[in-house]
């Protein structure tokens, strides 16, 4: 009898608990992605130079992360920026570095939400990757996360581009109150937001201001309004039709937008090593991935075999993501400390491109916080895990540059726009030159100033005390109205 | 009296109660249940101790998760649970009730409570639906999507991977994205 009694009772809670289950409401939900090891501690980069390894040594010397360590997410403004998350292998065995998650978004708003949400929600991310320009607008958001740019992972080539009428980079502006410029500012409509970009923007008040037009002076007009066809400039996005001509990209101005990973203070502070192994992989998952475009495409578009974080959406195609990824220059780990942190020297570096982005950004009002004292810039990362940059000649010792004379600007070469000194102080003008010598790698600058040849010969010599190379420097016998004039031009 | 009756009678009983209960013609035992009943009983014995052994597994689990994401750790600690507290509470039944009944009864006595538990667990989803949830996302992180589905089942969650979402056509719209439109006039879709 006692057993027909547990026989009845078991049967009963048996189809309780059935009933329990089957009869509750399921609501649907993301499940976050499977999460692959970080390869980058099992000596996975492949002819990784001796430096290199070395830096890996010291991370491993360094304080180990800790077993079972939360998954490093990492947040990318586009989905081509993901690709060298996507190329790192997973790891062969035991890692002792943490793991990544990836979350391909397209909008500031998404990425500013990951980063607020912090890496230990599934739908939230430790690390973003973005443009520099991107950053400094998304910074009065984040400000209490203390964010700071780490590691620089490539720079923008040919994603942004400005447009402008015949010769209106080239002349000086009429005294007007305020100069159109087509693009996306703080206040633009959703629906112009896909023709332009923060970086975009930057490289066109970058343009202005070069020519004399502080971007206080500028007026945006969003792309695709009638106001927009009367504008004398515009600054969007490759792939966006305008009707201006183009006067330059960000191919031309190859170092001007890089591309930087940020983190918050306190990731840094309590996971530094991790973020350490991390940068190191990400490097190399960057050259990884440059090997295999085709391979890494087409698991972007299909989301095939990536660690994706909960709620990422669609990606596009793969001949989109093709396009996108050549419009990217890769750095690599050689590269970092000529960049970022004490050793970076040059006039082109993380801390003169941030402090440049700040204040075109902030004059145009994109943002309206000043850059903070120190610049949101940590190189500790870098400092630790990248080899010291090699020492290249200063311009005065280059060969072939003893004597050098200035010459004239060599044929065929396409003028880009002009950089217009209105105050004579001759140290300001070279400087200005050797910071664009540095942001524009390719181009030649023609020398024009106040005076006549003799004073433009003295402004070419000083550009070349500060390092430009006196084979990329011509002298202009016409004196412009202002104290100094340089055309920046584009070789053929 | 016939022969029979002249055996002695204490030999007869213990002897008929070593030699197993054999079923009789009609197919039942000496309890009583016939040998298809007892079969049902058995599975329904065993269906209880496994459902009710995985709900509690898995919602011990999770409740070992707040503290150490750690499989082994969680896994163990819940298996020791699972396993320790059905044997202790048929250790004491047995002992102080005398009702005998073997491996069958410790079996029940298994199914009861592992059952108990999981209808606890259930029952009380204000509480354990996030510990449910968490413990799918571990094992879909960690790869086990048989796991994640089990686990978020019983959290009443419907769980969609990363994969099985429809990816969209071309160009999210986006910051990053390179639409064809006129930048000035008008904007061509």
């Amino acid at each position: 009898m006692k057993s027909y009694a547990t026989f009845i009772v078991i049967a009963l809670m048996s189809m309780t608990l059935v009933f329990l289950l089957l009869t509750r409401e399921h609501i649907k939900r993301d499940a976050p992605a499977e999460v692959v090891d970080v390869g980058a501690l099992d000596g996975g980069a492949d002819g990784a130079s001796p430096a290199d390894a070395g830096a890996v040594a010291t991370v491993d010397a360094g304080t180990p992360p800790r077993p079972a360590e939360k998954p490093l997410r990492v947040v990318t403004l586009g989905w081509e920026l993901a690709a060298a998350g996507a190329a790192i292998p997973p790891a062969a065995g035991g890692s002792s570095t943490s793991s990544v998650e990836l979350a391909p978004e397209t909008t500031l708003d998404a990425i500013e939400a990951r980063l607020a949400r912090g890496g230990a929600d599934p739908q939230g991310a430790d690390v973003a990757i973005m443009p520099l320009p991107a950053f400094v607008v998304s910074y009065e958001k984040l400000r209490a996360l203390e964010p700071r740019a780490f590691l620089v992972v490539g720079f923008s080539h040919g994603r942004e581009e400005v447009h402008a009428a015949p010769g209106a980079l080239l002349k000086a502006p009429a005294a007007a109150d305020e100069v159109k410029l087509v693009a996306v500012g703080a206040s633009a409509a959703a629906e112009a937001r896909p023709y332009g970009s923060e970086s975009a923007t930057v490289l066109g008040l970058f343009a202005l201001d070069e020519l004399g037009i502080a971007p206080s002076r500028v007026r945006f007009v969003d792309p695709g309004t009638p106001d927009a066809k009367g504008a004398p400039f515009a600054a969007i996005v490759r792939g966006a039709v305008d009707e201006r001509k183009l006067a330059f990209s960000t191919a031309d101005a190859s170092r001007l937008v890089p591309i930087v990973a940020v983190g918050s203070k306190g990731l840094l502070d309590s996971r530094e090593a991790v973020v350490r192994a991390w940068s190191t992989s990400w490097l190399d998952g960057l050259s990884r991935a440059a090997k295999d475009v085709p391979g890494i495409a087409r698991r972007l578009a299909a989301k095939e075999a990536l660690p994706l974080s909960a709620g990422v959406g669609g990606a596009p195609e793969a001949l989109v993501l093709v396009e996108r990824l050549g419009q990217i220059e890769n750095m690599t780990l050689a590269e970092q400390t000529s960049l970022i942190g004490p050793l970076a020297k040059g006039a082109v570096t993380l801390d003169t491109l941030t402090q440049r982005t700040w204040q075109l950004a902030r004059g145009g009002g994109l943002t309206a916080a000043a850059a903070p004292d120190p610049l949101p810039v940590d190189a500790r990362v870098v400092s630790m895990i990248a080899p010291p940059p090699k020492d290249a000649p200063r311009a005065p010792a280059e060969a072939g540059d003893a004597g050098a004379t200035f010459g004239a600007v060599p044929a065929g070469s396409v003028p880009l726009f002009a950089y217009r000194a209105t105050d004579g102080d001759a140290e300001k003008v070279a400087g200005q030159i050797a910071f664009l010598a540095g942001a524009f790698e390719r181009a030649v600058f023609k020398v024009s100033a106040k005076g006549g040849e003799k004073a433009a010969r003295a402004l070419a010599t000083a550009a070349k005390d500060h390092g430009v190379a006196a084979m990329r420097l011509a002298t202009g016998a016409a004196e412009p109205t202002a104290f100094a004039s340089v055309d920046v031009l584009a070789l053929p | 009296v016939g022969k029979d009756d002249l055996l002695p009678k204490k030999k007869a009983s213990s002897s008929a109660v070593k030699t197993s209960p054999k079923p009789s013609s009609s197919g039942k035992t000496s309890g009583g249940a016939s040998s298809s009943m007892r079969r049902v009983m058995r599975v329904t014995r065993g269906v209880g101790v496994f459902l009710g052994g995985l709900v509690t597994l898995v919602g011990l689990m999770s409740l070992v998760g707040i503290v150490t994401d750690n499989f082994w750790v969680r896994f163990l600690v819940a298996l020791l649970v699972v396993v320790g507290l059905p044997a202790f509470v048929s250790d004491r039944f047995l002992k102080r009730t005398n009702l005998g009944g073997g491996l069958a009864m410790v079996a029940d006595i298994f199914a009861i409570v592992l059952l108990g538990i999981a209808i606890a667990l259930v029952s009380a989803d204000f509480a354990s639906k996030p510990l449910f949830v968490r413990e799918g996302d571990r094992y879909a992180r960690s790869g086990s999507r048989t796991m994640a589905r089990v686990a978020y089942f019983l959290g009443g969650v419907s769980p969609t991977f990363p994969d099985e979402k429809s990816a969209a056509p071309t160009g999210s719209g986006s910051a990053s994205a390179a639409p064809s439109a006129k930048a000035s006039g008008s904007v061509r879709p």
